[in-house]
């Protein structure tokens, strides 16, 4: 039996400013809990030197807030940007990818899990509802960082990706 | 039909930024403003919290630079505990803040230049955006874009090393650090490691860097000397013999032709020098030397500004630099705005031999990381950001808790010549012209970019920000509309 893959987890945020820090506060949260050969890593924002952070690995968990129109967590595959939008200096996970396509030649597959967020102002701690979707995603981050180990980065499909989520989710609620 | 156009936000400046011209009917420029919401509420928010707090509370105000509003915040409370202005820390107090600070204008400056600036001079104003960013760089210039890349990650761990962490750092406190520099650390500043290349190698790079930008400049003259020119008064703090100081010194100021107007004061006494002007249309306000008054006495911050002030740097490969630098205008003043990004190369290169030489400094690892005075109510810090001049002031009460705060940071002393420069650039691109092309739009943003304007908008989850350019006539109907996202 070969060696288990060599996976990354990239939570990004500012815990300053109350849920915009979920990612990190995941991050932070798993990272007692990982096996040999899985890192992680966090920051206020991702940047392109974090290309030669995830270009080596077999796969990349990224994990941030978000605003998007959902509720709980979603998680999905990244694929590379075609067209690079990012401010003075952030870039998104699949600016990321893009950049180490065009900077190194190869990608790691990846996926990103996001937390909805609910409140940004200037304090530190999340907000109940978001804490309670980082429950959620708590679970769902080791859930495939298992599978992966286990299974190899090929073998998540978007089925299994809802799979993860329901679990997250279905957890939440027999904690609520 | 007179027009307003508006651009909002500006593309690649951090958080939200919105320019508005003004055209006539005859298509002339009327007037620009360039818009950005400052976040002040972080003063009202510290008020209450003990001050011993503050060099990490102050940290959320930015995920870009929170290491420069760190050390201001410990610089000024340094004051409040009794540990000088400035020169009364320890040696391995002051050399640890050191390098963390150049650790950081390392890393910035590289961002910018390689990030920002060199994606429209290797592709030019008027190129298609989507090759016009980072990646763009690294499709046509791809060594150039993993030396940026190798470089940046060295300012950070540095950073990492120095401050202990990458968020919420706590290695400055009020009256020294936390830490000191373990050997295995400073070996590995010296030699590097897998995926971080030795400080010799940075060092070279950062000289390749410069002439990089020389070469570019030998090529396309007129347009980095005019582009966006304009005279101004220039302010930084400089070290009491006239060096470049980026952490700790003096306030001077000169005026566009080399005249002394603010004569290397004492910046505890900011106050009696400083003012902020408050003008209706913008939340963000306007400084200038009241010696001068509100009229003219606006000045600029930041790279720039620093070689105009500055005597000579105190490292070798980048006062050669500076000569050459300080040559091409007889020794004045440099007014040229894109010459700020040949400014920054000097001074990356000047970060990088700090960092070279603080590095076999033996004084890093020594055990007096901390000293204390005579507790003062009242204390103010300054420091050269990657961007400029940041003033943070603070007083407290006798229970320890901080009562008043006032921060400028950098984007606000540029705040005026920012609004100059896309005036300048506005009157001479899209003035007088009937169609209003992507390419004149971008020339505003350039004129803004080379400032690296810092919006204070740490937030950045997803969705938040997209990029909006919107035409609209005067009375705020929208014309037209472009996202990029």
């Amino acid at each position: 039996m070969g060696d288990p893959p060599r996976m990354i987890i990239c939570g990004f945020g500012n815990p300053g400013r109350e849920d915009d820090g979920a990612g990190v506060a995941v991050a932070q949260r798993i990272e007692e809990q990982l096996p040999a050969g899985t890192t992680v890593q966090y920051d206020y924002q991702l940047n392109v030197e974090d290309a030669l952070a995830v270009v080596d690995k077999d796969a990349v968990l990224f994990i941030d807030a978000s605003v998007g129109e959902f509720e709980g967590t979603r998680l999905s595959e990244v694929t590379p940007e075609t067209v690079i939008n990012y401010s003075t200096h952030a870039m998104t996970p699949g600016g990321i990818l893009r950049a180490c396509e065009e900077l190194y030649g190869r990608r790691p597959p990846a996926w990103l899990l996001e937390i909805k967020g609910h409140s940004w102002e200037l304090r530190e701690g999340l907000s109940a509802r978001t804490a309670k979707n980082c429950d959620a995603a708590l679970r769902i981050t080791a859930k495939i960082v298992h599978f992966i180990r286990r299974n190899g980065p090929a073998a998540v499909t978007s089925t299994i990706l809802k799979e993860m989520m329901q679990y997250g989710e279905e957890k939440n609620s027999h904690n609520r | 039909m007179p027009r307003k156009i508006t651009i909002e936000p500006v593309t690649r400046v951090e958080g939200h930024g919105k320019v508005t011209l003004i055209l006539d009917d005859n298509n002339n420029l009327t007037q620009s403003r360039l818009h950005i919401v400052e976040f002040r509420g972080f003063e009202r928010f510290v008020q209450g919290r003990p001050f011993w707090e503050a060099p990490v509370l102050v940290q959320r105000l930015c995920g870009i630079c929170p290491v420069s509003h760190h050390l201001a915040a410990a610089k000024a409370l340094d004051v409040i505990v009794g540990a000088g202005t400035g020169n009364g820390l320890t040696r391995v107090g002051e050399k640890m803040r050191r390098l963390m600070h150049y650790g950081q204008i390392l890393q910035s400056h590289t961002l910018h230049f390689f990030h920002l600036a060199s994606p429209d001079l290797l592709f030019g104003v008027d190129a298609d955006p989507l090759i016009r960013n980072v990646i763009g760089v690294a499709m046509k210039h791809k060594e150039l874009a993993v030396r940026a890349v190798l470089m940046r990650k060295y300012g950070q761990e540095i950073i990492r090393i120095t401050a202990g962490k990458k968020i919420h750092g706590t290695g400055a406190i009020p009256g020294g650090i936390n830490k000191n520099l373990s050997i295995a650390e400073r070996d590995l500043g010296i030699k590097g490691a897998e995926g971080i290349p030795s400080i010799d190698t940075i060092v070279s790079w950062a000289s390749d860097a410069v002439e990089l930008f020389k070469d570019y400049h030998a090529k396309h003259r007129d347009f980095i000397d005019s582009f966006g020119a304009f005279d101004s008064n220039h302010l930084s703090l400089v070290r009491s013999d006239g060096a470049l100081d980026l952490y700790h010194g003096v306030l001077r100021a000169v005026d566009a032709g080399g005249k002394r107007i603010l004569n290397d004061v004492d910046y505890q006494d900011y106050l009696s020098h400083i003012a902020e002007e408050v003008r209706p249309w913008t939340y963000m306000k306007f400084p200038y030397l009241t010696a001068i008054g509100k009229e003219n006495g606006w000045y600029r911050v930041g790279p720039l500004a620093r070689l105009n002030t500055c005597d000579f740097i105190p490292s070798k490969l980048a006062q050669r630099e500076f000569e050459i630098f300080k040559s091409y205008t007889n020794g004045k003043p440099n007014n040229m705005s894109m010459h700020m990004h040949w400014a920054r190369l000097i001074e990356n290169l000047h970060a990088a031999e700090v960092i070279r030489e603080l590095l076999s400094d033996p004084d890093l690892q020594n055990d007096d990381l901390v000293v204390k005075g005579t507790k003062n109510f009242e204390g103010v810090g300054l420091l050269e950001a990657p961007r400029g001049t940041l003033f943070h002031h603070y007083r407290i009460d006798k229970n320890d808790l901080i009562t008043m705060c006032n921060l400028i940071v950098s984007t606000t002393n540029n705040n005026e010549p920012m609004n100059r420069a896309v005036h300048e650039v506005a009157a001479a691109t899209i003035s007088g012209k009937a169609e209003v092309t992507e390419g004149m739009l971008n020339g505003v943003e350039v004129a803004i970019r080379a400032y690296d304007p810092c919006l204070s908008c740490a937030t950045h989850a997803v969705g938040k920000m997209p990029l909006e350019i919107a035409i609209e006539d005067l009375n705020g109907v929208v014309l037209d509309r472009k996202t990029r996202n």
